[in-house]
């Protein structure tokens, strides 16, 4: 039998194994089976398998491209999928009963160029439902375990994406990031997650949570693991007007290996302190390999959470009026026409996407507009010109990647406040558009991991994987 | 500010959203922590507006994407009710 895990190392030794023939598209795809399936009762980090028909024509499709020699590094692996991206004929839920029998009748585009690159899809991740939250403590089908410790959450919204890597099910998957969703479940799982420029890759086919701040990524263990899938994904697409025309991407200029923290902004109530001691210690670590770390400070970050909040919040409700019980998904017909969208709506959704929601229709409700959306949008272009001032005189900026390690099963449900608190370090990152990427740095105490987060300025996705490996060499 | 239990039999109706009697108290509490948290954002000064860098147009030829009809089939398969190739609904108006 195959020792998977020599097999989980990084997916070019896995291409190279494929190719020379030492090890066949099949077994792979059998020892990921198997994996998953001796894990994920305990883990589940999955809330499905996909078709055998798509698993067997994507690994027919593999075959022939190492036959005639288009194979991608990408051919023949098995990739698990956030629920809310598109996979055309399979079950797409959002982990939300609203979805619960929807079938996707496309594919995104992120899912096409997986496809073309010859990836075997394997399994949709569970995940906060409809992507609201930080625990998948929200999916309306179970919580995902912590692999590291059963009594912890993963993080979220990806968190089954982030478990799914960590327990070894297959070497990367996709998740999406609307204020933290991909980098904060990687921290909490000791797993590598990028989050990557507004507009870099297509939205087209994944369920539109905070349209403004929305984008997909991919976990791995390793930061070239991570490399290699953003290349698949990355680029325009005339489907998603929101993604940027190839001459509007920017990719000149010198890496100086200039490191910004804004330690007025890190040193808060909220932190805890082994993450901030771990966080020194990397920071340490980096100055010994030629990074210049200097002080930054950012006045706008103190009220971005709230900023946040409120344009995600007006997105989340428009976005999610398009779920009416009518065309698909789930339908509890009423007494008249309008009621049947409360019919269904109610029974549909969970407590935080209602929640949200209302928080939505109240901000941009007449009498309110002006006070909250209006002056979040402000406060958007405040911090979008502070940043870019910082960033012509660092190449990356450095905090923790979450306020804690992975908490407690239960312990925030009750509480959306402290919940969204937690989100401190990752939101400003989706509210400025720029990219980040989060890397393990480490075990506290209770042996759970911690994470640094890189963030660059707009289509610099290139400096975090410089910094990155770099920095996963010094653990 | 007040956020009072009118405000959230407004904001059901608005947004289609039942709120059970049994959940309507931690709703309500819920929503007034948040928005007690989020008002900061009122103190705000400024006028600014998107940077006009990067907003522009995205267009392109007006010609037919794909046969008409190609996707009638897995979308209506989709629906709860049709009839007929349409989607069934409730009459609206009596």
């Amino acid at each position: 039998m195959l020792d998977f895990r020599k097999y989980m190392k990084t997916i070019k030794q896995l291409h190279e194994d494929l190719k020379n023939g030492s090890l066949t598209v099949e077994a792979l795809v059998d020892e990921s089976k198997k994996t998953i399936g001796d894990k994920d009762k305990d883990i589940h980090a999955l809330l499905g398998m996909y078709s055998e028909d798509l698993i067997n024509s994507q690994i027919e499709k593999a075959k022939g491209m190492f036959a005639d020699g288009t194979a991608t590094v990408l051919t023949g692996i098995p990739v698990v999928i956030k629920d809310n991206i598109l996979v055309k004929g399979e079950l797409a839920t959002a982990a939300s009963k609203i979805l619960e029998n929807y079938h996707a009748t496309y594919d995104a585009t992120v899912i096409k160029r997986l496809k073309e690159a010859g990836a075997i899809l394997i399994a949709r991740a569970n995940m906060d439902e409809f992507a609201m939250g930080g625990s998948t403590e929200n999916s309306a089908y179970g919580t995902t375990k912590n692999p590291h410790n059963i009594n912890r959450v993963p993080g979220g919204s990806s968190g089954g994406s982030a478990a799914v890597i960590a327990y070894g099910g297959v070497p990367v998957s996709l998740g999406t990031d609307t204020g933290g969703s991909i980098r904060q479940p990687a921290s909490f799982c000791g797993v590598v997650g990028l989050k990557t420029t507004y507009g870099d890759n297509s939205r087209y086919g994944v369920m539109a949570m905070g349209s403004s701040l929305d984008q997909v990524g991919p976990f791995g263990k390793t930061v070239e693991d991570v490399e290699e899938v953003y290349k698949i994904i990355t680029g325009n697409d005339p489907l998603d007007a929101t993604s940027l025309p190839l001459e509007k991407r920017k990719h000149d200029g010198i890496f100086n290996k200039k490191i910004g923290v804004p330690i007025s902004f890190i040193n808060r109530e909220g932190v805890d302190s082994e993450v901030l001691k771990n966080f020194n210690e990397s920071l340490e670590k980096l100055k010994k390999v030629g990074y210049e770390v200097k002080d930054i400070s950012i006045n706008q970050l103190e009220k971005t959470l709230s900023v946040y909040y409120i344009i995600m919040f007006a997105e989340v409700s428009s976005n999610l009026a398009r779920y009416d019980g009518i065309r698909y998904g789930l339908s509890h017909p009423g007494e008249t026409s309008i009621r049947s969208y409360f019919e269904s709506r109610t029974a549909g959704f969970g407590p935080e996407v209602r929640r949200r929601i209302l928080l939505g229709t109240y901000v941009l409700s007449s009498g309110y507009y002006d006070a909250y959306y209006n002056k979040a949008n402000i406060a958007r272009e405040l911090l979008k010109k502070e940043f870019e001032k910082v960033f012509e005189e660092v190449d990356i900026i450095a905090t923790p990647t979450a306020p804690t390690t992975a908490f407690a099963i239960g312990e925030k449900s009750q509480d959306p406040m402290s919940m969204y608190l937690a989100d401190i370090f990752t939101v400003p990152v989706n509210i400025v558009g720029v990219p980040a990427i989060s890397i393990p740095s480490g075990k506290d105490t209770s042996d759970l991991p911690f994470g640094i987060q890189f963030i660059a300025s707009h289509g610099r996705e290139d400096r975090l994987f410089t910094v990155g490996k770099d920095f996963e060499k010094l653990y | 500010m007040q956020f009072t239990e009118t405000d959230l039999n407004n904001l059901s109706l608005l947004a289609r959203i039942d709120i059970s009697p049994s959940e309507k108290e931690k709703m309500l509490h819920d929503m007034q922590s948040i928005l007690g948290y989020i008002s900061e954002i009122n103190s705000i000064e400024g006028t600014e507006k998107r940077g006009t860098e990067t907003i522009f147009n995205i267009v392109r030829e007006d010609v037919i994407a794909h046969e008409t009809g190609s996707n009638t089939e897995a979308l209506l398969a989709e629906a709860p009710e049709t009839e007929n190739g349409y989607v069934k609904v409730e009459q609206v108006m009596k």
